[in-house]
């Protein structure tokens, strides 16, 4: 077991203090080396439970373990829990504009040499050396994701705004995939992106899995990457893990064909 | 049937000397339903973008109901009766739902409101939780739901819609793909939809365009499941 959640629970208020309870006890276990999707319908709490994750929601009662031991999310900052090894595409993952890509694929290495501070100015060579490693990886994981010579290798120098919508959300998973996280936590991997290149990811995911022992937990909409990909899949529906199991036993559950997948 | 948007020529892109579209010519007739399918980064919203007059226009010309409309703002437009649902769903973040729809509706009668109700279902929640609840902390989907709101409560008669179903659940598309055939058949709205859920887009298009490196390559035909099988699934 890599990451363990523990009866989770979050309200919302609002300036009218009404208060919503949205999670009402997750309970759910992401196996090692294993790829878990996170299904449920639109507004359920997928993305607030990957806030919870990662850092960014706080106020949350439950407890997380991570890798065999209880972590204190809450006191933990965002950026922290990144360098624990967890590592997060976001729903509107787009890339840092004002960068290059090459600049948005180096920053995503869990590499620091180059942050620490003088070391380029002392130790010129070691930084050079390592800024050519990270260069050398996010060419290979480009080639990887679009094949040899794509266009995407004599774009390395452009601004990443001017890539478009689904572009760069396909390049911001590969940015993750230059950081050697331990746990993926991705939001929507396929939104707004080609069949052509689902394919693709779906690959890439399968292999990490099997070459690396990567586990990912992600959430999707697109069930016929889920199939592809996910060996558990776990369904949220009002507030709890309401169905988990092997992926095609949960996608054939009569519950979430009915109010999930509208079959 | 009467041509409704003719397109000519249109070539332009962001900057001055970097065309992205390559001379798109289309004709869409009044009531069609038109799919742009393509690529990530061949062109599709940039030619939404371009009939929409958001991007600048090196060449070529648009014609709306008849009329030159190339060189109308995009508010013009809109006034006109285009209007664009923009990818990934823009909405005013810092403002409530309630407000965004009010931005929107503000200079429409009450039954727009009455009738989007119908059919968009976030818009059927009370008032006073509309009220409350800010756009910035909508889910994925419900943002996407109140975006297509504003984009249909202006009234158009032909609406450019860019990657509607991306972040919705399976049940939500069906009822999207649901709103979208009442949308055309009780108002006769024509579409012109952008969508890389390919299944969608067959379904619900009398005509497909292929999109590749700025140009519209080939017509596809729905119904052709070889082809069309060949083309996104080898
Ligand atoms: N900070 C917050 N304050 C108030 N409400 C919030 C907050 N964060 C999330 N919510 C509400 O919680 C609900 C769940 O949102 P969330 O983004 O987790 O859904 P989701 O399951 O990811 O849905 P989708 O599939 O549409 O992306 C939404 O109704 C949202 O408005
Ligand atoms: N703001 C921008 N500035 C400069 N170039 C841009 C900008 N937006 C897009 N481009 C370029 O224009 C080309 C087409 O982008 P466009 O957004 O039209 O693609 P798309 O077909 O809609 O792709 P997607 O399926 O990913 O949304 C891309 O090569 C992209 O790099
Ligand atoms: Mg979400
Ligand atoms: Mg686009």
């Amino acid at each position: 077991m890599i990451l363990r959640l523990k009866d989770i629970h979050i309200s919302f208020t609002n300036a009218h203090n009404e208060t919503f309870d949205l999670l009402r006890g997750v309970n759910l276990d992401v196996e090692k080396g294993k790829i878990t999707a996170l299904i449920g319908g639109n507004g359920t709490g997928k993305t607030t439970l990957f806030n919870i994750i990662s850092g960014f929601e706080k106020n949350y009662k439950g407890k997380i373990e991570f890798e065999g031991h209880e972590v204190n999310f809450k006191r933990m900052p965002a950026y922290k829990i990144s360098m624990e090894g967890i590592g997060r595409l976001f729903q509107d993952g787009q890339l840092m504009s004002g960068l290059t890509l090459m600049e948005n694929m180096k920053l995503a290495s869990n590499d620091t040499t180059g942050e620490i501070p003088f070391v380029s100015l002392l130790f010129p060579n070691r930084y050079k050396q390592a800024e050519l490693k990270k260069e050398a990886q996010a060419r290979e994981i480009l080639t990887r994701i679009f094949g040899e010579n794509n266009k995407y290798l004599s774009l390395l120098n452009q601004d990443a705004s001017a890539f478009s919508y689904g572009e760069q959300r396909l390049l911001s998973l590969a940015r993750m995939l230059m950081g050697g996280d331990r746990l993926l936590l991705l939001d929507e991997p396929t939104s707004g992106v080609h069949p052509q290149y689902i394919n693709t990811i779906a690959q890439i995911i399968r292999e990490m899995k099997e070459r690396e022992g990567l586990t990912v937990l992600l959430i999707e909409h697109n069930m016929h990457f889920v199939r592809e990909v996910a060996d558990t899949c776990a369904y949220l529906d009002e507030g709890v893990i309401a169905e988990v199991g092997p992926t095609n036993v949960v996608l054939g559950n009569q519950k979430v064909r009915n109010s999930y997948l509208g079959l | 049937m009467s041509v409704i948007l003719n397109i000519k020529d249109l070539s332009g892109g962001y900057q001055e000397d970097v065309d992205i579209l390559m001379g798109v010519s289309m004709d869409v007739q009044k009531g069609e339903a038109v799919g742009i399918l393509g690529l990530n980064g061949s062109g599709k919203s940039t030619l939404g973008k371009a009939i929409m007059n958001m991007i600048p226009i090196r060449y070529g010309e648009v014609f709306f109901e008849g009329n030159n409309v190339s060189s109308l703002t995009t508010s013009q437009l809109s006034h006109c009766g285009i209007s664009i649902m923009q990818q990934g769903g823009k909405v005013f973040k810092t403002l409530s739902v309630w407000d965004n729809l009010q931005l929107a509706l503000s200079k429409q009668p009450k039954e727009t409101l009455d009738r989007l109700k119908s059919i968009i279902p976030i818009l059927q929640r009370p008032k006073r939780q509309l009220q409350r609840l800010m756009a910035d902390k909508l889910s994925g989907g419900l943002k996407h739901q109140l975006s297509l709101a504003m984009t249909l409560s202006t009234n158009p008669r032909l609406v450019i819609l860019d990657e509607p179903s991306a972040g919705l659940s399976p049940i939500a598309v069906q009822e999207l793909y649901e709103i979208l055939h009442d949308v055309r058949e009780t108002f006769g709205i024509t579409i012109i939809l952008i969508e890389q859920n390919i299944a969608s887009a067959i379904e619900f298009c009398d005509r497909l365009f292929l999109m590749e490196q700025g140009e519209l390559k080939i017509q596809l035909d729905p119904n052709d499941k070889e082809q069309i099988d060949n083309i996104f699934f080898r």
